[in-house]
């Protein structure tokens, strides 16, 4: 037989294929063909044109081949699946609809997504294919109306190892296509394979490159943003080393012409950052608090800083980044406005004594009887005196509880406050006809850790206010109960109840309500945030449950467990 | 039985006259006042008294300045002291006591009641007061 190819036509036929080895002859022209690839490759190395040489290829294979048209293309997969995006194709469009599609989109690739076809059998199985009777063949679906005939195909896979990177299709080579081919094109094969992997490694190499010029651009923006501010701000590499401060930040420091030199934090502060700031800002972006500067001549500086991580696209931390602002003049103004607070109230006290103690004395009749008018006038001095005393008290213990000095933490039985809180609200609560009632239901051995007189304090406010409000003959119920893992220690009473809308309200400094529009029984306005105050010292929570008729009941809830909030101080 | 005597040591003129009318009339103590800590010690060297109520801020020598003075001296040390102040934290009664302080009363104090919480001391009663 002269030709392999005489009498290969279908699949289905019985005649054997003639292997061309053992017959001697070759199915192709490899002379042609070996030219043909020689050319590709040296074109691909010297010019890097992959479409162009790809297209050349096409060219070479259809003709040694004798097909009449085909493609080369890659293998592509995305959200939807495995596709084909062809390199090279032949032009087959067969309106002008089709022709202006082939000619906007060919130069990017043509994509095929639909695999019920032919070579999307190849494109799902990664297999050789060969149909040399395609019109009857169950795996092709159709072709489109106007589509150029298919006789035969043949469809060959790209591999570059244990990689699927494309295909070959050819079609309608007169005679068919013999199985012997793919062995002969071996070469041919192979090169195309290596030109597509190195498109796909190019495609890979830019998009890297062009996250990388983004991800510097992005350093950039914000470095030029960060060097204008009037801040402090300083870059570190991950690792803490400083890369540079910015010169707002020299100037705080007092480095106006040189380099920082050595620490720039105090020691406590230092610690604070290496123990927390540092590690949470890693690990969460960003930490934002107060620590203290170390100037260039040694002198502290209290500032407001913030250490911030940005991340690349892959989530790892670029650099480290610190914000630092002067609070040196809010800490002083701060300062003075406690020591104003402290010294005021602490000098209206001594004429306050002279005037409650020379009242206390005519009312009391030390100095003789009264007739009623005077009297009654003495009572009203003095009862405003009282008022005024109450006043300044309370203005100091919330001035001292917002300096949170004062705490001294030690485990307490609440029962013992309930009964202390009775002891001292008892006489108030005996001139308004109100009765005292304490409830408990705690196990026993249950301790809070608190500080006793803050406590007691704040308990005897909201009992003073119950007994305030409640009508005669009414009862006040103190108690203590277990919440979970809290105790709460209550007040509750029969008087006019709190409006709901007023609840929160009510703990801010001077807010009194006057729930029956009598203003008859006035307080300082401050018991409530001392109360709130307290609660927070002790990591608690001060709260108000009314229906704004029926009574009122104030609660305190404590932690049992031992304080570690930012409020508290663990003992 | 002669009734106790008083030293008020105290800055204020009028809180001398308030608390003197107090312990005097009402409490029927013996009572002295004096304005400053040098004067105090005058006093209490020329005759010990029963009691020393005892002002916390005035200038020169301070209440518990003075009270430590007293307390180092033999013939005065057995003293009690009872300091009227308007600092009545934790901390300052630490203070009080460390210096060697027997009760304090608060600022403003209720000239009704002074006499009978210093009585209250010198008996031996409850220590602080209200």
């Amino acid at each position: 037989m002269s030709s392999g190819v005489v009498g290969w036509g279908a699949p289905e036929t019985t005649v054997p294929p003639v292997d061309p080895e053992l017959s001697g002859n070759t199915l192709i022209d490899s002379y042609s063909l070996l030219r043909g690839i020689t050319r590709a490759q040296s074109r691909f190395i010297l010019e890097g044109t992959a479409e162009t040489v790809l297209n050349e290829l096409l060219d070479t294979l259809l003709e040694i081949t004798g097909s009449e048209y085909g493609f080369i293309g890659e293998v592509v997969e995305d959200d939807d699946g495995r596709f084909l995006r062809t390199h090279a194709v032949t032009n087959i469009a067969w309106t002008d609809e089709l022709r202006t599609w082939f000619a906007d989109e060919s130069p990017n690739g043509l994509e095929f997504r639909n695999l019920q076809t032919l070579f999307g059998e190849v494109i799902r199985s990664g297999r050789t294919l060969i149909s040399n009777d395609a019109p009857n063949d169950p795996r092709a679906a159709g072709l489109p109306d106007g589509h150029p005939p298919l006789r035969s195909f043949c469809g060959l896979p790209l591999w570059v190892g244990s990689e699927f990177v494309g295909m070959v299709g050819i079609a309608n080579r007169p005679g068919g296509y013999p199985p012997g081919l793919v062995r002969e094109l071996e070469a041919f094969l192979g090169t195309c394979s290596t030109i597509i992997s190195a498109v796909r490694l190019r495609r890979l190499n830019e998009a890297v490159s062009a996250q990388a010029q983004l991800d510097r651009l992005r350093v950039e923006q914000y470095a030029a943003a960060l060097a204008l501010t009037p801040d402090f701000v300083g870059i570190a590499e991950v690792d803490g080393r400083v890369v540079s401060i910015n010169d707002a930040g020299r100037e705080m420091l007092g480095y106006s012409d040189g380099l920082v030199m050595g620490q720039i934090h105090t020691a406590w502060s230092r610690r604070q950052l290496i123990e927390v700031g540092l590690p949470t800002a890693l690990s969460e972006g960003r930490w934002v608090g107060e620590s203290e500067f170390l100037r260039s001549d040694g002198s502290p500086m209290h500032v407001s800083q913030a250490i911030v991580a940005p991340k690349d696209g892959r989530g790892e931390p670029m650099f480290v980044a610190t914000i630092a602002r002067d609070i040196s003049e809010m800490k002083a103004v701060e300062r003075l406005r406690r020591d104003f607070i402290a010294t005021v109230s602490h000098e209206l006290r001594t004429p306050l004594t002279s005037l409650r103690g020379s009242l206390g004395l005519l009312t009391g009749g030390v100095l003789g009887d009264f007739s009623g008018d005077v009297d009654r006038m003495l009572r009203i001095a003095q009862s405003n005196v009282d008022r005024l005393i109450g006043l300044v008290n309370d203005i100091l213990d919330l001035e001292r509880l917002e300096r949170d000095e004062t705490v001294e933490l030690g485990p307490i039985d609440p029962r013992g406050l309930l009964a202390e809180t009775v002891d001292v609200v008892a006489g108030a609560a005996s001139v308004e006809q109100v009765k005292l009632v304490i409830e408990e239901d705690l196990p026993d051995g249950v301790e809070v850790n608190g500080d006793r007189g803050l406590l007691v304090q704040a308990m005897v406010n909201l009992a003073g206010n119950a007994v305030k409000f409640s009508p005669a003959g009414s009862t006040v119920t103190l108690s203590a109960s277990l919440d979970d893992d809290r105790v709460v220690l209550a007040v509750a009473d029969d008087g006019p109840g709190v409006d709901p809308a007023d609840i929160e309200r009510l703990f801010q400094p001077f807010v009194q309500l006057d729930p029956d529009g009598k203003n008859h029984k006035t307080g300082t306005g401050l018991g409530l945030a001392i109360v709130r105050r307290t609660a927070e010292l002790h990591c608690g929570e001060a709260r108000c449950f009314s229906d704004g008729r029926n009574g009122a009941r104030f609660e305190i809830a404590l932690p049992l467990e031992d304080c570690a909030c930012e409020e508290g101080h663990a003992p | 039985m002669e009734a106790p005597h008083v030293l008020v040591v105290d800055d204020e003129d009028d809180i001398r006259a308030i608390a003197e009318m107090s312990l005097a009339r009402i409490g029927g103590f013996r009572v002295t006042c004096v304005a400053d800590a040098t004067e105090a010690l005058v006093t209490m060297r020329a005759g010990v008294p029963d009691l020393l109520l005892l002002d916390n801020m005035m200038p020169g020598m301070s209440g518990p300045e003075l009270a430590e003075v007293i307390r180092a001296d033999e013939r005065l040390a057995d003293v009690p002291i009872v300091f009227m102040t308007a600092r009545v934290s934790a901390d300052d009664q630490q203070r009080y006591v460390d210096a060697g302080g027997c009760a304090f009363i608060a600022k403003p104090f209720d000239p009704m009641t002074l006499p009978d919480e210093v009585r209250a001391v010198l008996e031996g009663g409850p220590k602080g007061s209200s």
